[in-house]
């Protein structure tokens, strides 16, 4: 009897799953950063549509991908996010959006990235919920 | 979103398990809509901004969203057409702020490995 290696397969379809559960769970904060700017900040879209991910990419860390904006000049998103003094109305501003978008959907972020790694995995049954407390 | 930028037109199918004694056997039955050719509205985009090539696999290697409007049902493991392409949906997304639409994570697989079935 003769036996076949499938590792190689089997690894890049891990890969696949690992990829697919970072696209999906970037979504999830994607969406929420997109819902806040909507509710919180004056926006004429330029902001909204310039919310982006990358491709999930490597370090010697492991895979992630990054969640951003395209507007860097001048950066006002940032400088929403980590405070200013607002010229024209004449207070420091603050309103942090992506930090707490972040932060705030670690459960629906890990129920998104499992259905999509299950699906990709070829198995695909019902996603386990995740509570905030279980960390 | 406005309704001008689901210009494209979408077959959705429902996935089914048909296996017995415990064998899988999927397949994917058409959900219609009340259109002459029973598809939906929708738009696609890339999550990441770009195809992204993960596997040297033709054909099984492109993410992409869909949304739909929020009418539409749609599922995990749900299979798409559009173009003469084929996807599976991996995960319903979250709203993304705009209100009445359904978005899906869907990723290309090869049309003949999927059984569909036109109710």
């Amino acid at each position: 009897m003769t036996y076949t290696s499938h590792l190689g397969d089997v690894l890049a379809r891990l890969e696949r799953a690992q990829d697919a559960a970072l696209v999906a769970a970037g979504e999830v904060v994607k969406a929420e950063v997109k819902k806040r700017i909507r509710e919180q900040l004056y926006d004429t879209g330029a902001l909204f549509q310039s919310v982006n991910t990358t491709p999930p990419q490597s370090d010697a860390s492991g895979r992630f991908i990054m969640i951003g904006t395209s507007i860097s000049d001048p950066a006002y998103p940032l400088f929403w996010e980590i405070g200013h003094h607002n010229v024209f109305t004449r207070r420091f501003e603050h309103r942090p959006i992506w930090v707490p978008a972040l932060l705030e959907t670690r459960a629906q972020q890990l129920e998104m990235a499992h259905a999509a790694a299950a699906a990709t995995l070829g198995g695909g049954g019902a996603a386990p919920s995740f509570s905030e407390a279980a960390d | 979103m406005l309704l001008s930028f689901r210009r494209q037109r979408a077959s959705l199918y429902a996935y089914t398990d048909v296996g017995a004694n415990g064998r899988m056997a999927s397949q994917y039955v058409k959900r219609a809509s009340s259109a002459a050719d029973g598809n939906w509205w929708c738009a696609r985009s890339q999550p990441t901004g770009r195809e992204i090539t993960l596997t040297a696999q033709a054909g099984e290697s492109i993410d992409a969203v869909f949304q739909f409007a929020d009418e539409v049902l749609v599922d995990t493991k749900d299979a798409i057409v559009l173009n003469a392409r084929a996807y599976r949906v991996l995960a319903v997304l979250p709203p993304d702020g705009v209100e009445r639409v359904s978005r899906v994570l869907a990723r290309t697989v090869t049309l003949a490995s999927l059984t569909l079935v036109d109710a």
